[in-house]
């Protein structure tokens, strides 16, 4: 019983996920497109997957555990480790959104 | 020979410790009332303790992480980003006034928040140059039907 209704929370949240008003619009991918699905196997447990989605959202989600804890106590470097962090991310997510591009996975 | 030199130095300063604290009751009550008010000289204090933090550097710091993940989101990304930005901007306008008065950690927090504001401008502004940029090349009409876009991209060749 328990397994089902975790997998019926699952399949909730896949069926409510929040549309990306530019693909609703324009059937093109934004470069945030692919985070919800991604945190979604995340959830599930499933890394490799959760990757091949969205690959920055393993280092997303450490940034921000990473940032709360850090406004609570206040590490030497923390402020410098999150902008290394931030713009590692950064360049993830543009390096993603060009491989969709060349790759046709945007327009198809 | 360095013990027999030490033992008879050691005799006479004992009575001058006796005489200190008689002298200390005197000096005590003016040191009482401390001038907490009073700013330190610049640029002396600038590690001490007990500094105020920046008023915003928590929320900039925040606004600008979350301007990434919020950057599909209805345009929020580029919001989250240009407040966190010009927040951080206020603050370090504020520090730089009176740079005693504010510890250097919330100092380092909003730099860090300013970087990654205008990161997450920078991205949301890219990604809204390269839809401008579709739309002038292929047309609004294209962009809303799937069907017309993909004969356009075989007549480019693209696809």
């Amino acid at each position: 019983m328990a397994a089902q209704e975790k997998f019926d929370v699952f399949d909730w949240l896949n069926h409510h996920l929040l549309s990306c008003p530019f693909k609703a619009h324009f059937g093109i991918d934004c470069p945030g497109c692919g985070l919800q699905r991604s945190v979604l196997t995340l959830l599930k447990g499933n890394l490799l997957e959760s990757f091949k989605f969205y690959p920055a959202t393993i280092p997303l989600i450490l940034l921000i555990i990473f940032t709360a804890v850090h406004l609570r106590v206040d590490f030497k470097f923390g402020a410098q480790l999150i902008k290394l962090m931030f713009i590692g991310i950064a360049v993830i997510i543009l390096i993603n959104y060009i491989y969709k591009i060349s790759s046709h996975q945007l327009i198809n | 020979m360095s013990e027999e030199q030490g033992t008879p130095q050691e005799n006479p300063i004992e009575p001058i410790r006796n005489d200190i604290p008689a002298a200390e009751p005197v000096q005590t009550p003016p040191v009482t009332p401390p001038p907490f008010q009073q700013p330190p000289p610049f640029g002396q204090f600038g590690n001490g303790m007990g500094q105020q933090n920046l008023p915003n550097a928590t929320i900039a710091l925040v606004l600008g992480i979350l301007s990434i993940p919020a950057c599909c989101c209805y345009g929020l990304g580029l919001v989250f980003g240009i407040v966190a930005w010009v927040l951080a901007g206020k603050d370090i306008k504020q520090y730089n006034l009176n740079p005693s008065a504010y510890s250097l950690s919330s100092l380092k927090n909003t730099r860090a928040g300013k970087i990654c504001g205008i990161i997450g401008v920078i991205l949301s502004a890219l990604y809204i140059i390269a839809l401008v940029a579709m739309i002038i090349a292929f047309g609004w009409a294209a962009l809303r039907d799937p069907e017309l876009m993909k004969e356009l991209l075989r007549e480019k060749g693209l696809q």
